[in-house]
């Protein structure tokens, strides 16, 4: 581990993508995966002044528009860390008027909302477990869903080692947030988005902005976590995976409120099931535009270029070259074998 | 007595020709007349697959469809075993009557049902095909309310932009089903209703059983592309009559089958989760656009470069070709020096002696 240099503390995050700081307007932002994250990263980049079309999409394994912004090379005008000089870095900290925030949820809802959201509505880039015993099925019932959540908890609780655990989305929240080195102006609760909204419009005024900041709506999960989810051990489960989230937040969260949601509706189950149907739908048009740019790459461009490399030297056969030194026996039969190495390679 | 028909077989077309939007299964002798918005997604799948079409290689489709359910209306070329009635020898069209044992069938759906799902599934959804209208004032608002949904279908009704836009006047979403069916013009075994797909279902197992299939499974998978149901609010203060007015044709040729005080009874109001589901297909629709379009563009761009490398290999067989004849002008004109040679010293020879 990285020791801590008091005079810049923030050195030792590195470059790390979580970070996002605005240096004009003394913000620093330390993004946690599933935390409103979409939303606020689409807040710190207007005042950031970032060009909105960069965060077009390609062919990244994404459901919607919005998720372009998690595409932290995108970003060109709000740095990580470790590209800030160490003198501005060691200046980071609300004593020397900067806001530096970040924004924890309840580990609970956090978790069934990351597991609803990648493997129940089928995320392009966690179709890759689709053969795993737990992954979860296209859900007929309510009750197919509380059953296929608590097969994942225990998986995560009996399985520590089990390559889905090392995803941050299904990590405590403490370690990310990094308060022994970060010097939070706060951290706020998810609920509590207003508050952060409104701090930071108080922090911006006196910077010249004028315009009205808004989060952008993004409801990338139509279920709402619920106390049912949590019945016999996965309850328990889930607060043995993430204690450190309770020990240091708990008082922010009281498991009693999951109890008045209500029951998932049936308009809310077969939305659920639409957005699985398109899930599918996008991952199979991913693919497509993947094999199209392969096929072009290798087969279009690569073939056009072989030909045009024969070509020259045929022309210039005309001129005195005989055909053999144009393409060599050994070199035609060479090819093929050449190009499938280069296929696998490639793949 | 033994009674023997004299007279031909009914034909299957009174004098018009052969309409694109048929699907023939010969081996089964059925013909199905889609007609958009009548369950026409579940009923193609259904047909793919009595005719023994692969119907995994439908997913493939690079079109901007919203589910693989929805790609079954990609284009027609990946149906192998499924022709137009147009595909057809004369023989082979002549032979299709219901007299000849031939089962042929459309479905019909309510006009006040089918506009509305037809505008919720092409613009409330905001559906790629028609996102060229986005800057038309009619273009409906991603949903977030009741009173706005309803508000935006019925701006589309006032201004009917099917009836003038270029587009989408042909545009068979929008228009009268008789345009899809050709009641006078096909000689149909049946057309059915939305409503009563049990009795096509059934006669359709019946008419599979006369044909040597009697434990033929139908695969009608549910296609969910419309999130919002219609309900009384969306057909009242007038709008019912309106839709009545604007799809005559279909009243005049189907309305007995259909009732409007039964469009208005029911639930008056959508859920906020069919709403919210409706705005998640809008950002939904705008990626799968987005995908569409980069790989159709890939695709153009490898089938461009496809024809020029085939022009340059051509060029290159050319070139080829040209050197490979070098050598043996090479051999007769080196011939042709040692023969001068020769020459010359036989008769410098000639003139020594």
């Amino acid at each position: 581990m990285t020791p801590v240099n008091v005079d810049d503390p923030l050195r030792v995050l590195g470059g790390t993508r979580r970070a996002f700081v605005v240096p004009d307007r003394k913000i620093l932002y330390i993004s946690v995966a599933k935390n409103a994250c979409t939303t606020i990263k689409w807040l710190v980049s207007e005042l950031a002044g970032e060009d909105p079309r960069q965060f077009f999409l390609g062919a990244g394994p994404y459901v919607n528009r919005d998720e372009g912004i998690h595409v932290r090379s995108r970003w060109e005008r709000t740095p990580t860390l470790n590209l800030l000089e160490p003198g501005l870095r060691a200046q980071i900290s609300p004593k020397n008027g900067w806001f530096v925030f970040g924004v924890v949820r309840d580990p609970r809802s956090r978790l069934f909302s990351a597991w609803q959201n990648k493997f129940l509505m089928r995320n392009p880039a966690y179709v890759q477990w689709r053969d795993q015993p737990w992954y979860p099925r296209v859900p007929q019932r309510a009750e197919d869903i509380v059953e296929d959540f608590a097969a994942f908890v225990d998986l995560l609780h009996s399985h520590p080692d089990t390559p889905v655990a090392d995803d941050a989305h299904f990590q405590p929240q403490v370690p990310y947030l990094a308060e022994d080195v970060v010097p939070y102006s706060s951290i706020y609760e998810i609920g509590r988005l207003d508050r952060l909204l409104a701090d930071l419009e108080a922090h911006v005024r006196p910077q010249g902005w004028t315009r009205e900041l808004r989060l952008r709506r993004s409801n990338d999960t139509p279920l709402r976590a619920r106390a049912d989810v949590f019945a016999g051990p996965v309850r328990e489960q889930v607060d043995a995976l993430f204690h450190q989230d309770l020990q240091r937040f708990g008082d922010l969260w009281d498991f009693s409120r999951l109890e008045s949601v209500p029951p998932w509706s049936a308009d809310a189950l077969s939305g659920l099931r639409a957005q699985i149907a398109m899930s599918e739908r996008i991952t199979d048009l991913i693919g497509q535009v993947k094999a199209a740019r392969r096929r072009t790459s290798t087969r279009g461009d690569l073939r056009f270029t072989e030909v045009s490399r024969q070509l020259d030297r045929a022309r210039a056969g005309e001129g005195g070259v005989r055909p053999q030194e144009a393409d060599p026996l050994w070199r035609r039969a060479a090819r093929p074998v050449v190009r499938r190495l280069r296929s696998r390679l490639r793949r | 007595v033994r009674i023997e028909r004299v007279s031909a077989p009914i034909p299957l077309l009174n004098g018009i020709s052969p309409p694109g939007n048929s699907f023939v299964v010969p081996d089964l002798k059925i013909v199905y007349m889609s007609v958009t918005k009548a369950a026409c997604t579940s009923l193609r799948w259904m047909i793919a697959d009595l005719a023994g079409e692969d119907l995994e290689q439908f997913y493939t489709a690079l079109g901007a469809q919203q589910t693989r359910l929805m790609t079954i209306h990609g284009t027609r070329e990946r149906w192998q075993h499924t022709p137009q009635l147009g595909q057809l020898s004369p023989e082979q069209l002549a032979e299709i009557s219901t007299d000849n044992g031939w089962f042929v069938f459309a479905v019909v759906r309510d006009p006040w049902s089918r506009i509305w799902s037809a505008w919720q599934s092409k613009f409330l959804v905001r559906h790629p095909f028609y996102e060229g209208y986005q800057d038309e004032p009619w273009y409906p608002a991603v949903p977030t309310s009741q009173e706005g949904i309803i508000k935006d279908f019925r701006a589309f009704l006032d201004v009917r932009p099917w009836t003038w836009d270029p587009q989408l006047s042909t545009d068979v979403h929008f228009l009268p089903q008789v345009v899809s069916v050709r009641p006078q013009g096909v000689n149909y075994s049946r057309v059915y209703d939305l409503a009563d797909l049990g009795a096509l279902f059934d006669d359709l197992r019946a008419h599979l059983a006369s044909v040597g299939r009697p434990d033929q499974e139908l695969y009608v998978p549910r296609a969910n592309e419309t999130p919002l149901p219609l309900i009384p609010p969306v057909l009242a203060d007038g709008v019912a009559e309106v839709i009545e007015e604007l799809y005559a044709d279909d009243f005049a040729a189907f309305g007995d089958r259909w009732d409007r005080e039964s469009m208005l009874r029911g639930d008056a109001s959508w859920s906020d989760d069919a709403i919210a589901h409706a705005a998640y297909h809008t950002r939904a629709n705008e990626r799968i656009g987005d995908l569409s379009k980069q790989a159709r563009e890939l695709r153009r761009k490898f089938r461009r470069a496809a024809g020029l490398n085939q022009s340059l290999r051509g060029e290159l067989d050319r070139l080829h070709g040209a050197a490979a004849r070098r050598p043996v002008a090479r051999v007769r004109r080196r011939a042709g020096r040692l023969r001068r040679e020769l020459g010359e010293r036989l008769r410098a020879r000639r003139d020594q002696r």
